[in-house]
């Protein structure tokens, strides 16, 4: 254990290894259900950062995810752009969308704020569903998955989302170890004493949801390619409500909270599911358990049994950071 | 004094502020000469508080200016007042109780640092370096005010004193030229109190800090101050050394007249 | 026509109002921003639907099960179940709290009443009577006199009975009521249980004006505008936003496409957050330093 990076990088190659060996082994439904779960993991991550992290009271999440499912598709279907440009780009178009909702909601705080960005994912969503010529309005559109000669498409799906998945994933620990996370953690405690240290709120406050918007942009996409069709309606407040159930579920502000929960959610409703019981009384329930007994989540129940944090699954910026 | 020696590192200039029609400072010019330990004293309501606020930039004045270091603070927001050099610490001591208190000190640091987006996403060698160079900064700020022992523990659970000298060594982390204290020993006791009184004349006496000080702690005062303002009802009704700031008429009347005076 | 376009606007504008007198109520009381007063307004439509037509009961029996219900369900699960267990817990984790629940609400109305939007109709009639300058139907008019008496009736109440007076020394200073003697948990209590019954009273309203469906309870979203168009935290301003939101509605209505019309609402929203915070009839908020 010597660096930060020194520690975590052999843990990115391994799972990135791990992933490729493991692969071409698993049957398609198995391919599916851990793509998604890797879907949603970089969905949740990118929620997580802001929720968690920054402590912003974000609850549009899923706009961004529709955002980048239909850009991404939009552009592989319509301009014909291959996969590999049309998802980096249906990011940046995600962000574009968040910067803009991060500097509305600039001066605003709980309540407003929450308001404003349900608004503002009802009126995306509406956009996506009226933009009829672009999107196929609400018959939705469908999307072709990447080919690779010689590999079949459920196992290359799965080989990209997880290489996307974990370099964001490694990303967003860079990001948050660094004084931008130390920035950010400040921020949710106390805005007036992190602008007495320095701390530029607007400034990181508006990288917050650009950041959240990236991932959740990105995470669209990958979903889209995934789903191979997508409607409006697939993107609305249940979007929103799943993620955050996941972050609850898993741990809110921490990176391992999100992919545990990303993980239990999709699995819970993917594989273990209760004839009749739907996603949305799953989802409430686990939600109202996990904040009234569980508030830190599985990973931060994790991580105070291992002596080392206390509320909110919060990381501090140097807990990794060897002594 | 004369012009040099009383050099002014903070001046304030017929500085006031309205909330909307109540008044809570008006017309204070205040002059804090560099390297001294100025208090801002007065009773409860006097506008000291609020004087500190608008020093950091948190509240516009409704008329006035400031001027720190010859530079016009008016000019400046509220994020750039620290790197100016400008320190605080708050009443209400506004630490971070989930994080530890390296941690806590940490945060302080961070207008020491220059690692931006780019850097911290790669986690460069540079923002490692830097990390590390902050992380040692903020070691030695605890061991300045003799919480090293505690550096790995949660900042919620540190005692009240504790918790002072916590954010005192958040403050002077960043190096500042000037430190504001709000009420620093309110409801410690008197060897805390003696303690923290020490610490500040070694702030100033080692590290040159100048500091303005908002107590209401007389006794604390006294020992400390090299000259004191009083505020009344947001006006400047008295300043001097101690010994003329005590003696001085108004200065009881306000005291007395309140029923209220300092700790004897 | 005109007139026909304004009382259109203030029908559904006591809608809005009776849902955001609701929330405000709560919110002044307990401090919890309630999420899930649109899935209140949901299920009170399901109940007088279940009442009313699918069980045949007399109108009037049917809305008065349906209110005490709504009651109930606000004293059981609003308050006892997630509100006061997290009372000690942010704003935030009651916020999320709700929204479980207003999911659960919406999936298990879905599972026992099925996905389809059902219709409903209402003891009144719809056809249009001439009542001077205005074509107004009778179901229009018991939408405005109700809610109107309603208001009426919480205005005393609150003025004039232990209860309502209690509510108020609370909603100003929770500390110094209970120090006063005042049950803090009965105020709670009375919370709910009456902006539950507010929010179901405007659903048995919506449910004949548009279709019972499980997701109707996205109207909220109007509401919480109209909140903050009146003045978060003021009942006078609840009262005046949700009407003035549905009369602006309408009139823009008049002149955009009707599926634009969440997206005039989130203008508007955006526009009164921008230009005055507080709202018509709000104070301004104190700053703390």
């Amino acid at each position: 254990m010597t660096t930060t990076t020194g520690r975590r990088l052999p843990a990115a190659l391994l799972a990135l290894v791990m992933a490729g060996a493991v692969g071409p082994f698993l049957d398609n439904y198995l391919l599916y259900v851990l793509s998604l779960i890797g879907v949603y993991a970089i969905f949740a991550l990118g929620y997580n950062l802001l929720m968690g992290y920054a402590g912003q009271f974000d609850f549009g999440q899923g706009a961004f995810l529709g955002i980048g499912a239909y850009a991404s598709a939009v552009l592989q279907v319509k301009a014909g752009l291959p996969f590999a440009i049309a998802l980096p780009l249906s990011g940046c178009i995600a962000v574009l969308f968040g910067l803009a909702i991060g500097v509305i909601v600039l001066r605003l705080s709980g309540f407003y704020l929450a308001l404003v960005t349900l608004g503002f994912h009802q009126t995306v969503v509406l956009g996506i569903a009226l933009w009829g010529p672009l999107t196929g309005g609400f018959q939705g559109m469908t999307v072709p998955r990447p080919t690779m000669p010689g590999i079949k498409d459920n196992l290359l799906m799965f080989y990209i989302v997880a290489v996307v998945a974990i370099v964001l994933m490694q990303a967003a620990l860079n990001i948050l170890r660094s004084r931008i996370g130390t920035a950010f953690v400040a921020i949710r405690e106390s805005d007036i004493a992190a602008q007495a240290m320095g701390i530029n709120l607007t400034q990181h406050r508006v990288l917050a949801y650009g950041m959240s918007a990236f991932y959740g942009g990105i995470a669209g996409g990958l979903l889209a390619m995934l789903l191979s069709y997508i409607t409006p309606e697939g993107f609305g407040l249940v979007e929103t409500l799943k993620v955050l159930t996941m972050i609850t579920v898993g741990g809110m502000g921490s990176v391992a909270g999100s992919v545990i929960g990303a993980a239990v959610m999709t699995l819970s409703t993917e594989m273990f599911r209760l004839p009749k019981v739907s996603v949305e009384i799953t989802n409430g329930v686990l939600l109202v358990l996990f904040i009234m007994l569980m508030p830190t989540g599985i990973y931060g129940l994790y991580a105070k049994l291992r002596g080392r944090f206390a509320r909110s699954g919060v990381i501090p910026a140097t807990s990794v950071l060897p002594k | 004094m004369t012009a040099l020696q009383s050099m002014a590192l903070l001046e304030t200039q017929a500085l006031g502020k309205k909330f909307g029609g109540l008044v809570a400072v008006e017309n204070v010019s205040l002059r804090v000469a560099v390297g001294q330990i100025h208090a801002l004293i007065g009773p409860n309501g006097a506008g000291k508080t609020t004087m500190l606020n608008l020093l950091t930039r948190i509240v516009e004045p409704s008329e006035g200016l400031v001027y720190f270091d010859g530079h016009d603070m008016l000019q400046c927001r509220p994020h750039d007042v620290v790197g100016r050099g400008i320190s605080r610490i708050f009443q209400h001591m506004e630490l971070f109780p989930q994080l530890t208190a390296i941690d806590n000190v940490l945060i302080g640091a961070y207008s020491m640092g220059r690692t931006g987006f780019v850097h911290s996403l790669l986690a460069s060698k540079a923002a490692r370096d830097e990390r590390m160079d902050l992380m040692e900064r903020a070691r030695q700020a605890l061991a300045y005010v003799g919480l090293a022992a505690l550096a790995e523990q949660l900042a919620g659970t540190l005692t009240g004193g504790q918790g002072r000298l916590l954010g005192l060594a958040r403050a002077i982390v960043s190096a500042p030229r000037l430190l504001l204290l709000d009420e620093l020993v309110a409801g410690l006791n008197s060897q805390e109190r003696e303690d923290a009184g020490r610490l500040v004349r070694r702030l100033r006496d080692e590290r040159g800090i100048t500091v303005l000080a908002i107590e209401h702690d007389m006794r604390f005062i006294m020992g400390i101050a090299d000259r004191i303002t009083v505020l009344d009802f947001g006006r400047m009704i008295a300043e001097g050394t101690p010994a003329e700031v005590s003696r001085n008429p108004a200065v009881i009347e306000a005291y007395l007249g309140k029923g209220r005076y300092g700790h004897a | 026509m005109l007139s026909s376009v304004l009382v259109n606007g203030v029908v559904v504008g006591c809608i809005y109002a009776l849902v955001a007198v609701g929330f405000t109520m709560i919110y002044n009381a307990t401090e919890t921003v309630n999420f899930a007063v649109g899935e209140s307004l949901m299920v009170g439509a399901y109940l007088l639907l279940t009442f009313d037509k699918f069980l045949g009961w007399s109108y009037p029996l049917a809305l008065l099960t349906t209110l005490a219900m709504a009651g109930l369900i606000g004293f059981v699960v609003f308050d006892r179940l997630v509100s006061r267990p997290l009372m000690t817990a942010s704003m935030l984790s009651r916020v999320i709290a709700l929204m479980g629940l207003a999911s659960v609400m919406k999936g298990t109305v879905r599972l026992i009443w099925g996905a389809d939007a059902i219709h409903m109709s209402s003891p009144f009639s719809t056809k249009p009577i001439v009542v001077g300058p205005v074509e107004i139907s009778q179901q229009e008019i018991a939408i405005v006199v109700v809610t109107i008496s309603v208001i009426a009736l919480l205005y005393l109440f609150f003025q004039h009975t232990r209860i309502g007076m209690a509510m108020r020394a609370t909603s100003q200073n929770r500390r110094a009521a209970s120090l006063m003697g005042i049950s803090v948990t009965g105020v709670f209590a009375a919370a709910w249980i009456i902006g539950t019954m507010l929010s179901a009273l405007g659903g048995v309203f919506l449910g004949p004006l548009l279709l019972v469906d499980p997701d109707m309870g996205s109207i909220a979203f109007k509401s919480f505008t109209a909140v903050v168009l009146g003045g978060f935290g003021s009942l006078p301003g609840a009262v005046v936003g949700g009407i003035l939101l549905g009369v602006v509605e309408n009139l823009a209505g008049g002149y955009i496409r009707s599926d634009l019309q969440i997206a005039v609402t989130f203008i508007l929203l955006i526009a009164v957050l921008a230009i005055k915070p507080t709202g018509l009839l709000g104070k301004p908020l104190a700053k703390r330093v």
